[in-house]
């Protein structure tokens, strides 16, 4: 169920050093929709993940939630604006325990609100319950996903950002990922920025791709009309 | 006669671990080579011996004195010199600060206090014999606050919100941006505490040899040879492999004569950083972490 615009880009530019990356991105996303970014490697995905994350300050341009502008914010502000961010490849702090890379996932949390919000990640996640005193270098790359994307959840963010959640993961696991990512979207009415590899994948997920191309966004597309014809859609994509 | 021996360099390379301790906690969570750690090192010999024999105020308020500034000192450092370096500026450029702030450091020490050994603590020190082993009060009180401070060390690491937070951001700093730690007060701990553990070394030195100007150099020297003998990114390697380092510096001297101590010292840290370059306790990264 989606409704109204919960974010919008607006001719946002971004660069790595004088490098250019994003070239006037203009991106609107509805309330409680998954979309798709896709687009050939290099095109910025993964910066236009970050600039909307805080991470990096874009160049030019705004930013806006809810139609309030956070183009200036930290990604600490944005964390508390209830932005939550899934580093490409799903990081973890590998030398501690999967319990205490939950407890720093909601480093930001007040102490009081933690212990019920490490209860709701520990049911959505119950595997992870398990292994909760190995130290998450020890993990399965899929475990390693599942904690990575339990340390975002832990703030319940109304916006989730994801790059790649399923990278590096067998086909079964992405499926299970993406459905995973699926059923939060539906349960708890998050809206979904995905980036992901897996193209058919992300396109059976999602409601509406965007299709970025050299910095910018050059089309919007339906991903199911996308999906009936995966040959033409992989010529208008590359 | 071994016994005694092994006992000395404990207590040597307890000082040594403290201050190979508190550069790991500085390393690993700013990424800064704080070569100026050993300036840290020698201003707290030399505030303690200010506070302690040109006033009256007492051993213990100018113990706490000197650490207190010391750990501003190493604060301030961070604070008008490191902090301000742009992000993705050249590893080189914060070496060469630190350099910088040493060089300049001790010099004003030199200048002030002179290039001679000052004696903090005159006379004949009591000493305790243990079976065949002679152990000075000095060397006790090394070993109990070595032992005390790398407890309470790694207590504070694992349990405490803070001891979290130094970790996360040693671990993965990128992570820790993303999920909003508080970056600036890592730093602002690894710093403190850090110089604290150097500061609390220089002091129980400069207790049992006193100090000269460029005590920091070598401390400082032993400090990263212990710290990469131990393992670069593991806290409490760096402090055992200190203590490591002061039993193998002791023994080297027993069996030829002190001169000999650096040279074994450097050629350990070359054997090390070639057949174990992760150290004696650290993990060998997985290839996709390198």
């Amino acid at each position: 169920m989606t409704t109204g615009t919960f974010l919008s880009l607006e001719a946002v530019h971004a660069a790595y050093g004088r490098k250019e990356i994003l070239r006037g991105v203009n991106l609107s996303v509805n309330s409680g929709e998954i979309a798709a970014l896709i687009g050939p490697n290099g095109s910025g995905k993964s910066t236009l993940i970050k600039v909307i994350a805080g991470i990096l300050k874009p160049a030019a341009g705004a930013i806006r939630m809810n139609g309030e502008d956070i183009t200036q914010t930290s990604a600490a502000q944005r964390i508390d604006r209830e932005i939550g961010y899934f580093m490409q490849g799903g990081e973890v702090f590998r030398g501690m325990s999967v319990h205490e890379n939950m407890v720093l996932g909601g480093y930001r949390l007040k102490p009081s609100e933690l212990s019920a919000r490490l209860r709701e990640v520990n049911a959505l996640f119950p595997k992870l319950q398990t292994v909760r005193g190995l130290h998450a270098g020890a993990l399965s790359g899929g475990e390693r996903q599942a904690l990575a994307l339990a340390m975002v959840l832990i703030n319940r963010p109304r916006l989730l950002l994801l790059d790649e959640p399923s990278a590096g993961l067998s086909p079964a696991l992405v499926k299970h990922t993406l459905n995973r990512v699926k059923e939060i979207n539906e349960k708890y009415g998050t809206t979904v920025i995905l980036v992901e590899q897996n193209i058919k994948e992300a396109l059976r997920v999602s409601q509406r791709a965007f299709i970025l191309k050299d910095g910018r966004i050059v089309s919007e597309e339906n991903p199911a009309r996308l999906l009936e014809d995966e040959t033409a859609a992989v010529h208008r994509l590359f | 006669m071994i016994w005694q021996y092994i006992v000395n360099g404990l207590c040597a390379g307890a000082l040594f671990g403290l201050t190979a301790l508190g550069l790991s906690l500085i390393y690993n969570v700013t990424n800064v080579f704080h070569f100026a750690h050993g300036a840290v090192y020698t201003s707290a010999a030399y505030l303690l011996f200010l506070f302690a024999c040109k006033t009256s105020i007492g051993a213990a308020p100018a113990t706490i004195l000197a650490l207190t500034l010391a750990i501003l000192l190493g604060v301030l450092m961070d604070r008008f010199f490191y902090a301000p370096l742009p992000a993705g500026v050249r590893r080189t450029v914060p070496i060469i600060t630190s350099f910088g702030i040493y060089i300049v450091i001790v010099n004003l020490i030199a200048l002030g206090f002179g290039n001679d050994t000052q004696i903090l603590h005159p006379g004949v020190e009591k000493t305790f014999e243990i079976g065949p082993v002679i152990v000075t009060r000095i060397q006790a009180i090394q070993a109990s606050v070595f032992a005390l401070l790398f407890l309470l060390t790694a207590l504070l690491l694992k349990f405490s919100r803070y001891g979290r937070l130094i970790r996360a951001v040693s671990d993965n700093r990128k992570l820790a941006e993303a999920l909003g730690l508080d970056i600036k007060k890592a730093r602002l701990l690894a710093f403190s505490y850090g110089s604290g553990l150097a500061a609390a070394a220089a002091c129980l030195s400069a207790l049992e040899t006193g100090m000269d100007p460029y005590m920091g150099l070598a401390a400082t020297l032993s400090a990263v040879v212990a710290m990469i003998f131990g393992g670069v990114r593991v806290f409490a390697a760096a402090a055992v492999g200190g203590v490591m380092l002061g039993v193998i510096q002791s023994l080297v001297t027993w069996q030829t004569s002190a001169r000999w101590q650096s040279a074994v010292t450097f050629a350990i840290l070359l054997v090390v950083l070639i057949f174990r370059p992760q150290g004696l306790f650290g993990a060998k990264k997985r290839l996709e972490e390198q």
